[in-house]
Order: structure tokens, then sequence, then C-alpha cells
């Protein structure tokens, strides 16, 4: 009988209970996990009653979030110059955005102005070069800095940074109290993973203090700090990790404010903090809740009676490492993906990666790609109308409560070491972090993490990129020739007095260093002059190197690759009489050394004899310590472009010596149509972005198997695999351009 | 014990409500906050677990009634990719290919087996991976009678057949049906496509299934096994939310119903196969078609779907290729293996919200089968217009919202990108079917597109500045977006007199300034046009109270935002000559 269902009324059927029991399983974080969850496991979680708006800001830290106002779309812009940079501010302020975010070259970072010799590759290289107030000001020509929000990163070079933006804006006619913006003045991250720092970290921890203290009396709109999780995140920290370090970064700053005389409610609401966001979905969801209840409880021990000092506001990033430069369009739902976890968990301001970023910066078709991502999200998702929406979801719960204690006993640890300023003496947090990244490369070269394109699921046939080619020589020379101009019409006078009164300042402790370095920018002192006034006092900091040993090998120790790599190592041994000598270096201002780390850890548990370099090395110091150390390898691992112009500079070196038996090999960032050039210089294998670690072991044994024989007899005629013959073999014709290869991803976006 | 968070107290609504009102200002909570969906949910801007006080069923597992929280407790969903092929060679070719790159089931969407050597050429090469076929005839099901029968095979096979309007021969089908075998489905994603909201779509589909145990039942066959029969198809579109809380509310409804028949626990529980909607899907800037099928394909996922099929980014206007279905594809294996979507069933479960809205739709979608079994069942309803109707006015509001942008396509009728071209790759016969909300849109670009191809000249509109800066900003920056959706071109000048207006060059000149300035700019411009021996239209950006006035003093027309962009762009389009 056809049941009458207009008489039955619909009624919530009664569940049945729980009769099964979940399968568990580990995130990375070493966090439990289950297949799945119910009220159950809700018991024992102390923050569901929490809200938005109100402390400890579990659920966002406005009472409306999105359902007001969306989060902020902020792109960030890496343009050359400051004209170039200046023109895409102005096409973006024209299509309504109302911040702006600036970008600066690893040169202006470390203090150096664009015609100094040790910044000679820098210049300009994925971010805009300042040296001086002219570029300052042309940076920010025709930008109405009273209603635009800027957002700068600085990292060694705050005080002139901040100075030559203060003067620019004063020049514009602008109020300093009508600035707002955020500078990322986070220098603990520096020392911890992303290595621009210049000083030390005591007097680092100065600077920060004085620009708080100037900021809290003269620019009440601007965030004085945003501190930095994300570049612990793409250093390879776990959400654990990035949340733990982060905040206890925070709490070294706040008691920083505390020592430089200020109150905690003064200067914490301008704290602004920022945020990596990765694959793992609802553990970055989670993340970003615990985030918040742990900083309210921080700040609240810190003596803060404001509650909007406890309100933790964050800027988000989309992972760039977890972008592959393999098969990249998959990355465009990557970024959609990380993109809505960020908003999911409350951001209050977003910039989407383009899809081409592994191997480029980012041209014009992958940015407005990038920007259609949080468009689409705010636009056509219907996401923004509820405030944190996952709320109750048994497993955000539960994931957020476990995060949050997690990340309360790292900072526990942290703490007992005296504070984030005395643990990064010991290296304690910075070894976490570079653990967790050469067990994630162990987990993708044995298989066990699978990326998409890269070791598993792999294009037939890599769609070609279209890379970004600057031509950066020409940056130098205009940058040079505009600090002639200035130093030509300024008055050296006034110059050297306001950079002495700098110095004196740095030298007793008295006075303000940014109040100070402002007085100089006006008077037309460079960058890398503020700068030096400074080392002259404080000196230059240098990085202890160190290697872990162990733990790739405990990941990895069972894989084919891995085994067999240990027996060459071996018959190396028994044959050669001493084990394979590799020296891991850096060269240039570059100062992404995650890749470089990992490969030395990796090669040492594969039984090589391994030389980590510092960093920031020139080729020639780079040669000397490889013949020092009678190397048979140098291992280059080249992130920021350094491989065209101080790769073949290595070479020529160790020419000069004749010690050209010494293999160069060179990993990281290298776009295919710099191959050839690099082959050419002399170069004996690349082993670019997805390398299999044990597997390009391998085939550096196998040509250093060969160099042997050929010292000995007459060279092998077959190509060696992997090595620069390998590569000619199947690339018999130069590649003229990229539009020459089969297939752009362009044209499949059409 | 101590609690961890102990200085923080719990909070109550009523003081959030306070701190809301406090974000508010003054303005207007219900216009401000509340969103009223096209299902007719008022969305609050919150919710707590106050909100869930009442549905007892939320405490369930995955894996168990009433399947709220999914058919399957540890197991995550199949990765479903699609072959169009023609030819059962190239088919099985193309299939084979994509299991190697990672599909896990298989949809055969465009051919019908003829002969039992293709049948065996297929299960031969297709081994263990479940098949879909989308069309089948009675034929096809005498072949799988015949060749499953001996039960060698224990992956499913399902088809694409309609089951209400199979009724006739199902109960001999199912009688015959070997183990494995799903005849029939119920295809939600019709519905989707023809205008129903995500309410209509489950209480739609409900309807059907209801109607079709109903019929089988009549003829005698066994509920369990007439259940069993079915697989119900649903098209996600991008609503987040709503549309993984619709297939959570359909498993349930639909278990509740098959309770009400008599059927038993296996018999209750719905298997759903979900892809990404066709229906909002579009030509230009077609990337934001991958993004979109990121979220759909998330909530298919997170709504429990048993497979999933995405479907390529330029599917409505080519033929997709290699590597555009490899996109497709791999759209999903990131979800499964660096997002870790399937590790956890129903991830959402609890959520205030998803759960709050799922009861919402499983409320309406067992009223409107309620409506419909009230008209004697779903093929009486459908005889008499009943369906047709709503469908056509749910479709006609969709459409309405989407003139008025009121509902976005980033793209197409909002932050369009007026120097893309999509004339020179798409091909005509893939562009109308399904419909797509897009499709008058793009119909008024690619007219753009044609006519500047045959004049070599793309319509160029001149969008003066004047006034304060915040103000013709936000009007230029408006009008620029607006004649973007057409494929115009603008230029944005900022003049020193009118005179120089006058001569500049333009198809069309819009204004865009404070609006009591508009009526004494046009008296001195349109003279020196006149004198100029131009004709070119003057318009205006403002607000539309003033339409009467400034039609008086000469202004040709007034954008604004309630504007139909359809219509005013095609008038405009018109008026300019652009007709082909
Ligand atoms: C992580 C990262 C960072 C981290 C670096 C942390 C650290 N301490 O290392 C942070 C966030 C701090 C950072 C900062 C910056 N970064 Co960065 N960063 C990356 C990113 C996303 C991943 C690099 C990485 O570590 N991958 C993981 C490791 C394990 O892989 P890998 O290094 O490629 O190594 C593998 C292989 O290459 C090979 N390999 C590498 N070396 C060697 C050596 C040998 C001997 C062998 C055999 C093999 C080998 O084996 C490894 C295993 O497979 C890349 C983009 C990308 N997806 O690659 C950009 C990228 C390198 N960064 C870039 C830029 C511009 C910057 C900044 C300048 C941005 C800014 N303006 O602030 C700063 C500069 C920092 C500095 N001090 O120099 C650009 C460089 C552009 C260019 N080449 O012109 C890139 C390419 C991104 C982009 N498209 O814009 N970055």
């Amino acid at each position: 009988m056809r049941p009458d269902f207009t008489k039955i009324e619909w009624k919530l059927p009664a569940a049945a209970p729980v009769s099964r029991q979940a399968e568990e399983w580990c995130s990375a974080e070493h966090i439990a996990l289950k297949s799945f969850y119910t009220r159950a496991d809700l018991a024992g979680i102390e923050h569901l009653e929490y809200a938005a708006g109100i402390p400890p800001y579990l659920r966002g830290p406005d009472a409306t979030m999105y359902a007001m106002r969306p989060w902020t779309i902020r792109q960030r812009a890496g343009f050359s110059t400051a004209r170039t940079s200046n023109a895409f501010y102005r096409r973006n302020i024209a299509a309504g955005q109302r911040a702006l975010s600036v970008v600066f070259d690893q040169a202006t970072h470390r203090g150096y102005d664009s015609d100094d010799e040790r910044a000679a590759n820098d210049v300009g290289r994925a971010g805009v070069a300042i040296d001086s107030i002219l570029d300052m000001k042309i940076l920010f020509r025709r930008i109405p800095l009273d209603q635009v929000s800027v957002s700068m990163t600085t990292k060694g070079a705050v005080l002139p940074i901040m100075a030559l933006y203060i003067v620019a804006a004063d020049e514009q006619g602008v109020a300093l109290e009508a600035l707002s913006g955020t500078i990322q003045d986070d220098i603990l991250k520096e020392f911890l993973v992303r290595n621009a720092n210049i000083y030390p970290p005591a007097e680092s921890m100065r600077v920060i203090g004085d620009i708080f203290r100037y900021c809290a009396a003269k620019m009440p709109k601007f965030n004085r700090a945003s501190i930095s999780g994300y570049h612990m995140h793409e250093t390879g920290a776990t959400a654990d990790l990035e949340l733990a370090y982060t905040l206890a970064n925070g709490l070294e700053y706040l008691r920083a404010g505390v020592s430089a005389g200020l109150d905690v409610d003064e200067f914490a609401p301008r704290i602004s903090f920022f945020w990596g966001v990765d694959m793992n979905h609802f553990m970055e969801i989670a993340k970003m809740r615990a985030a918040r209840m742990i900083w309210a409880k921080l700040v609240k021990s810190a003596g803060a009676k404001n509650p909007k000092s406890l309100a933790l506001r964050s800027h988000s990033q989309t992972s760039e490492v977890s972008l592959a430069a393999h098969d990249p369009l998959n990355n465009v739902a990557r970024i959609c993906v990380e993109a809505l976890a960020a908003a999911l968990g409350g951001t209050q301001s977003l910039r989407t990666n383009a899809f081409d970023e592994a191997l480029t910066p980012a041209t014009d078709c992958s940015a407005r790609n990038a920007r259609n991502t949080q468009l689409y999200l705010q636009q056509e998702t219907g996401i923004t109308h509820v405030v944190d929406p996952w709320a109750g979801s048994y497993y955000v719960e539960r994931l957020t409560h476990q995060l949050m204690h997690a990340a309360w006993d790292l900072i526990q640890e942290i703490e007992r070491l005296g504070g984030m300023a005395k643990a990064i003496e010991t290296g304690v947090p910075q070894i976490r972090i570079e653990e967790a990244a050469t067990r994630k490369q162990a987990n993708i070269d044995a298989g066990r993490d699978l990326i998409v394109g890269v070791n598993a699921y792999k294009a037939p046939v890599e769609p070609a990129i279209p890379a970004v080619d600057i031509d950066f020589g020409s940056v130098r020379t205009a940058q040079m020739r505009r600090l002639e101009q200035l130093k030509r019409e300024r008055d050296a006078i006034s110059v050297r007095d306001a950079l002495g009164h700098l110095e004196r300042c740095a030298a007793t402790g008295k006075g303000n260093l940014l109040e100070c370095a402002v007085e100089a920018a006006r008077q037309r002192a460079t960058l890398g002059e503020i700068s030096q006034a400074l080392e002259n006092v404080w000196g230059r900091y240098e990085a202890a190197s160190r290697t872990i040993a162990g733990v790739y090998s405990a990941e990895s120790g069972n894989g084919k690759e891995f085994r067999r790599a240990l027996r060459m190592v071996e018959e190396f041994e028994r044959e050669e009489g001493r084990r394979p000598r590799i020296f891991v270096a850096k060269i240039g201002q570059d100062g992404h050394d995650r890749g470089a780390r990992v490969i030395a850890a990796a090669f040492a548990d594969m039984g090589f004899e391994v030389d980590a370099g510092p960093l920031l090395q020139t080729p020639r110091e780079v040669a000397r310590r490889a013949m020092d150390n009678d190397s048979h390898v140098v291992g280059v691992s080249s992130m920021a472009g350094e491989h065209k112009t101080l790769v073949p500079q290595l070479i020529a070196e160790l020419r000069a010596f004749s010690r050209d038996d010494i293999l160069v090999v060179v990993g990281g960032v290298i776009p295919p149509q710099d191959h050839r050039f690099l082959y050419d210089a002399g170069v004996a294998g690349i082993y670019g972005p997805g390398t299999v670690i044990p597997v390009a072991a391998q085939k550096i044994l196998e040509m250093l198997s060969a160099a042997v024989i050929a010292q000995g007899a007459p060279a092998s005629p077959t190509p060696i695999a992997g090595s620069a013959e390998e590569w000619r073999s199947l690339h018999p014709e130069p590649i003229a351009t990229v539009q020459a290869e089969p297939r752009s991803v362009r044209e499949v976006l059409r | 014990m101590e609690r961890f968070l102990g200085e923080f107290p719990s909070v109550s609504t009523a003081e959030w409500e306070a701190a809301i009102a406090g974000e508010l200002k003054g303005a207007d909570y219900d216009k401000r906050l509340i969103w009223h969906s096209e299902e007719g949910f008022a969305v609050k801007p919150y919710y707590r677990a106050e909100d869930l006080k009442d549905l007892a069923c939320v405490d369930s597992a995955p894996g168990t009634f009433p399947y709220r929280r999914g058919g399957r407790s540890t197991d995550d969903w199949k990765i479903r990719e699609e072959i169009d092929a023609t030819d059962v060679e190239s088919a099985t070719r193309a299939a084979r290919a994509a299991i190697a790159a990672g599909a896990e089931e298989i949809e055969l969407s465009r051919f019908l087996l003829e002969r039992s050597n293709e049948l065996e050429l297929l299960l031969a090469n297709l081994g263990e991976i479940p098949i879909h076929f989308d069309r089948a005839d009675e034929r096809l099901f005498g072949l799988l009678c015949e060749h499953l029968g001996n039960g060698q095979r224990s992956a499913r096979i399902s088809t694409g057949c309609d089951a209400i309007n199979s009724i006739d021969f199902a109960p001999e089908i199912i009688d015959a049906a070997p183990k494995g075998l799903v005849p029939f489905t119920i295809h939600g994603e019709a519905f989707e496509e023809a205008g129903a909201t995500a309410a209509e779509e489950v209480g739609f589909a409900l309807a059907t299934g209801v109607d079709f145990l109903a019929a089988m039942q009549e003829r005698g066959v066994d509920l369990d096994r007439a259940a069993g029969a079915l697989e119900f198809s649903f098209a996600m579109g991008s609503n987040f939310f709503f549309q993984i809380a619709k297939l959570r509310a359909f498993r349930m409804v639909w278990a509740r119903a098959v309770e009400e028949f008599g059927g038993s626990r296996s018999g209750e529980l719905a298997r759903i196969a979900a892809r990404t909607s066709r229906w909002n899907k579009t030509v230009y800037d077609p990337h934001v078609n991958i993004l979109r099928a990121t979220t759909e394909a998330m909530a298919a996922i997170l709504g429990g779907a048993d497979a999933v099929m995405v479907s390529s980014f330029d599917a409505c206007y080519r033929q997709p290729d290699d590597a555009s279905r490899r996109l497709a594809r791999n759209t999903q294996l990131l979800l499964k293996h660096e997002a870790w979507m399937g590790r956890v069933a129903d991830a959402g479960g609890g959520s205030y919200y998803l759960e709050a809205l799922t009861d919402f739709l499983s409320r309406e979608g067992w009223k409107r089968m309620q409506e419909i079994e009230r008209r004697g069942g779903y093929r009486k309803a459908r005889i008499d217009g009943f369906i047709a109707l709503a469908l056509e006015r749910s479709m006609a509001a969709r459409e309405k919202s989407l003139a008025l942008r009121r509902r976005v396509l980033v793209g197409t009728n909002q932050f369009a990108n007026p120097a893309e071209q999509a004339l020179g790759r798409c091909e005509s016969s893939r562009m109308s079917k399904p419909k797509r909300g897009a499709q008058p849109f793009e119909e008024m670009r690619l007219r753009t597109e044609r006519h500047a191809t045959a004049r070599k000249k793309t319509p160029r509109v001149l969008l003066v500045e004047f006034g304060d800066m915040k103000v013709r900003g936000a009007r230029s920056n408006f009008a620029a977006n607006f004649f973007a959706c057409a494929g115009f071109g603008t230029v944005t000048r900022r003049f020193r007199t009118t005179a120089e207006i006058a001569e500049a060059e333009g198809d069309l000149i819009v204004l865009c300034g404070a609006d009591a300035e508009y009526a004494k700019i046009a008296a001195r411009l349109l003279p020196k046009m006149k004198a100029l021996g131009r004709a070119t239209p003057v318009i205006a950006v403002g607000n539309p109270e003033n339409a009467k006035r400034l039609a008086a003093a000469g202004i040709a027309d007034l954008l604004h935002l309630r504007c139909n962009r359809v219509e005013v762009l095609t008038k405009w389009q018109e008026r300019l000559g652009i007709k082909s």
C-alpha cells in the first residue's frame, strides 16, 4: 500500500546507536585522528560556548565577521622597480582595491644599496629595489596614502624602510596619524626561518621596541607588527609548530613592548598575524581557531585589560610550498582549497598565489586567476553569510582542541628556554622545524605522501610555462644612476650629521632609533647608509650552521632507492678509500635554506660526508671551502635566480685553481629554459623541484665513479644518467623560446 | 581539574547579540545580516549549539540510519570519470587511460552497447571498476543480465535509465537483475538544470522515488529490491553549505520514506552520484570553472556522495582534451591525497549551521514531496504541468537575479575581462546544451566580438570622470564593469572643459561624477557636440530617482545598481548597430 504521505508529517527519524569503532590515523602534527567523529568526541572540550567578537574570540575577532564585510583581498606585487610597482598599484586602486602590499628585493631587506657589490645578483629580483627617498616617492606617486592601507614586509632593514615611507608620506603632505597599514617587522622569524636579519637578536629586538614606541605616539592607525607563521609554515613547520612559535614570537614582542615602557593595551590591538594555509583543509581551519584562543590567553596573562587587545587578527596566504612545478594547472585547485580554508578559518585578509609561482613570478594570466579565486569564494559560494560555519562539527571542534593543547605544550617548551629570543640561540625551535621539513621530504620521496603530478599521477607531457624573465642588469644600472643623482644633489654635511646621530643613538641606547632614521632619510641618506650606521655599532649576525641526523633515514630508510644509494656509497668507499664528500652551498643573498638543509640531512643519512656551508657566501668563498674540504661535489641549492650569474662564477673560480675535477651540481628553482645555459657553463647535473633525493644521490655517485674512471682510463662513451650528457641527448636542439614547447598553460586555459 | 581557558567565561547569545548591535552601528539587522536564500531560508549570521536543541539524530554516526551523516563510516568516495567516446574500442581505451591516471569509476555517456562481444571487451578491460552507462535500453539490460549472471564480477554496474519513464518494464528488469546491477537512476540534476532550488531538487527527487516505489509495490516487486535498483544523481552548485546539506537531507528523507513503505535498513540507504553543476559554468574566464568545480566537488564529498564526477572546465564550449580532462580528474585526486578529504566521514557533522540547513532542507524537501503526493504522485504532477511550472518559476528567478547581478558569475556578469576573446575557441554545438545561466551574457559578448571582427574595431566607451574622487572612481569603475559584461572596451579620462569631451573619441560617452552636476554638464556638452555634428549618445551613472530630470536634460540613459544588465546592454548594442 502506498503510504499516505500527505498525512505523514516530517519528523526526525530516531538515530540508530553508534555501534562501529572508528579507525585511527595520525597527522603530520602527530595528532591522532579518527575516521569519523560523533557527539561523544566533544567530551572534555571547554571552548564550545565561545562566540565571535568577544574574548577569547574562538569564532572570529569580529562579532559579525564576513556577514557585514568579507575579508580583504590583498594580492602582493613584487615588481622590480618603483615605477612598475606604482603603475600596478594604481591599476588596482582604480579597480577598487583599497589596500596594497609592497614586497622588497633581498638587497633592500639586507640593507644594501643597489650599487653594493654584495647585492649585485639581487637588485630588483622578486621585489622592488629601494635605495632612497627618490625611489620611495616614485613608489607611492599619486597614491593617496591617507586613503590606501599599505602593507610592507620588512626584515633586517625595517628602520630605513619605515623612515623612507614616513618621509615620502610627509613630502606628499599626508599627516603621520592618517597613515594606515601594517608593517611586518617580525624579526624573530628571520632568525628562525627566513634569514634576512642583519643584526643580532637582542639589538633587533631593540629596534622593534623603538618602532613600537614611535608608532604608538604618532601613527595610531598603523599596525606595527605582523607576526608571521607563514614563513615557518613554508620552511616546513607543521600546524602545531607554526601555531606555537608564531604565538611565542608574539609573546616576546609583547614583552618587548612592555619593557619599552608601553602599556599592553596601547599596542597589543595593533599587532596582527600572518598564517600560511596549506592543503590539510580542516587542520588549517582548526589552526586559525585555536590560535585566537591561545593568543587571547597570552595577552590576558600579559596584563591586558581591554578586550580588544586580546583579539587576534590575521592575514593569510595560500601555501607556496604546496604548489607544484609539475603540471602547474593543478595548483589552481590547490589554491582554491587553501583559500577556502583561510576563509572558513576566519582570516581578515588573504593573498592567493598564482598557479605558476613554483616556477616563475606570476604572469598576468595567473595573477588574474589568483584574484578571481577570492572573488569567486566571496561572491558565488555563499560562505560569507555565516560566522565560523564549521563551529560545532565534532571533527573541527576536536581538532581545534587537540591543536590548541599541542601548541601550548610547545610554547611551554620555549618558555622554559627563556622565551623565543633565547630559544633561538639554543637552536631548539629551528631544529624542530627542520625535522618536520626533513620528515615531509622523506615521506614524499618514499611515496607515502602523494603529490599529484609530482610523485603520483604525473602528466605524460609537462605543459610549458611562460616564464617571466626580467632584465635585472638594467634595473641595477637605473638604480645606480638614481643613487648618483641623489648623492650629487644632497647636502653631504647634514647627511653625515644625521647618520652620526643615528649611530650614537644605537651605541648609547638613548633616543629613538626610528626618529633618528627618519631624520637621516629626510636628509637624503640612503637605505644602505642608514643600515651601515647601525652595523658600525652592532655588527652583522651570522647564524651557526647545523645538520640533523637520522630523521630522513627514520622515515625513508626502508625505501628501495634509499637502500640502493646506501649500497652505492659503500661501494664508492671501498674503491676510493673514503666516503663521497659533498659540500652543500648557498651563494648570494638567497636565504632559502630549507632545500639545502633537507639535502644535507638526507645525504648525510645516506652515508655521504656532508659540509653544510653558511648562508650568503660569495662564489670565491664557496670554491675555497670546497677545495679546503677536498669535496668531490659542490651542490648549490639555488632558489632566487643566482644560477645564471653566480654558479658560472663558481665554476670559473674552481677552474682558475685547476680544480674542475670537483663536480658542480645545482638544485632548486631552475626554469627548464635555463638548463642548456647551465650545462654549457659546466654544471654536471640539475636537480629541480620534485627531485627524489636518493635518486639524485645515485646519479651523482654514478658521475663521480665515471669521473674517477675518466681520470685513469679513456672516457666511457655511454652517457651518464642525469647528467649534462643525458640532457643533451634528450634535447638536441636549443629551445629558443618557451612558446616552442608543445603546449603552454595559457593555451590550455583558453 | 583547572580549566585551561578558565579565565574566559562562556558567552551568552545575548552578549553576542549585543556585540553585533555594536558593530551594526544602528544599521538594520535584517537588511545587513540576514540572508534570504532562494530556497526561502532566512540564514542567520551565526549558529550555536542551541540551534540544534531539537535535532536528536544529529547524534548519529556515519554509516548508520538515518544516514544523514552518510552511508559509509570509513570508506571514501569514488572518483567517477565521464568517457564520451561513441564506439566501444575508443571508449575502452579512454577508460583504461583514465583508470591508470586515477579514475575509480567510469561513466560511458555517449554510446549504447549493441553486441555481446562489446560488453565482453569492456568488462575484460575494466576489471573491477564500477561502470555507469548513462544511456540504457532493454537490449543493454539483456546483455548485462546475461553477462553478470555468473556473479564473477563484483563491481557495480549502474545505468542512467530514468526510473520513472521505465515503470512498465522495471519489474521485469528488477526481477532479472543480477547482483551488482543497479538498473535505474533518479535524476536530481535534471531538476537542477531546469531551475530547481536545492529544496526543490530534494523534494522532486524524493517524490520521484516515492512514486517509483509505490508503482513497484503495486506490481508486487519486493520493496528492498525496488529501492536497491535506484541510484540518485545530483548536480552540485556553488552554494557551498547548501549543497552539502542537500545531499545529507536527501539521504535522510529517503530513508524515512522507505521506512514508511516498510523497507529494511539496507533498502533505506540512498546511493548518490554527484556531478559538478553545468548550469553555472561560463565560456568567458573559463578557469573560474576550475574553481567552481573544486568547491562543488568538495561539497559533494562533504555531503557524502558515493561517486563524484567533475566536468572539465572547458566542457561548456569545446570538446575537452586530455589536458583538461586530466585537470578535472586531478581536482579530485588532490582532494583525496593532499587535502585528505576522504579520511574523515562526514567531517562537517555536528556543525550548527550545516545541521540547521540539513534540517531545513529535509523539512522543505518533505513538504514539496507531500505537495506532489497530494496531486496523486509525481507522474500525475508532471502531466498536469505542476512540476514544469514550479521549475519555470525558479529558473526565471535565477535568470533575473543574474541579470540584476544579485547573483554573480565572476568574469561574466561581474569583473568581466573586456580584453578576453572567446569566439575563436567556441564550438557552438556545445554551448547550448544544457541550458546555462551565463548564456544571455555570452551571447552579448559574442555579438560584440563578431561585430568587432567584421569592423576591425571594438566599440569603445568613454568614461568621463569629474568631481569628488571617491564618487567618480566608484562610478567609473561601476561603468567599466558594466560595459565589460558586453565586451565593450572602456577608456577612463578626465577633462578640463566640456569642449574637450565633445571632441574626445568614443562610441558612447558615460558621465561619472555626482548626480547634481549631470544636468549642468549635459547642458554645456550636448550643444557643443551638436555643433561638431556628433550624435554620440551621452549617458550617466547615478541614482535612478533622477532619471526623469536627466532624461529631460538630454541624458540618453542612466546606469545604476538595479539595472537589468542584459536588457540595458542589449539595447545599447542595438543602438550602436551591433546586431549579428
Ligand atoms: C619555502 C619558500 C620560502 C621560505 C624559505 C624558508 C627557508 N628558510 O628556506 C620563505 C617563506 C621564508 C621564503 C621567502 C622568500 N622567497 Co621563497 N619560496 C619558497 C618556496 C615556496 C619553496 C622552496 C622550498 O623550500 N621547497 C621545498 C624544498 C625541499 O624544495 P627545493 O628547495 O626545491 O629542493 C628540492 C629540489 O629543488 C632539489 N634540490 C634543491 N637543492 C638541491 C641541492 C642539491 C645538491 C641537490 C642534489 C638537489 C637539490 O631537491 C629538493 C628535494 O626535492 C619557493 C617556490 C617553490 N614552490 O619552489 C619560493 C621561491 C623560491 N621564493 C621566492 C621568493 C621571491 C622569496 C622572497 C624573496 C619573497 C619576498 N620578497 O619576501 C623571500 C626571500 C627569502 C630570503 N631570505 O632569501 C621565489 C624566487 C623567484 C625567483 N627564482 O626569481 C620563489 C621561486 C617563489 C616565486 N615564484 O615567487 N620563501
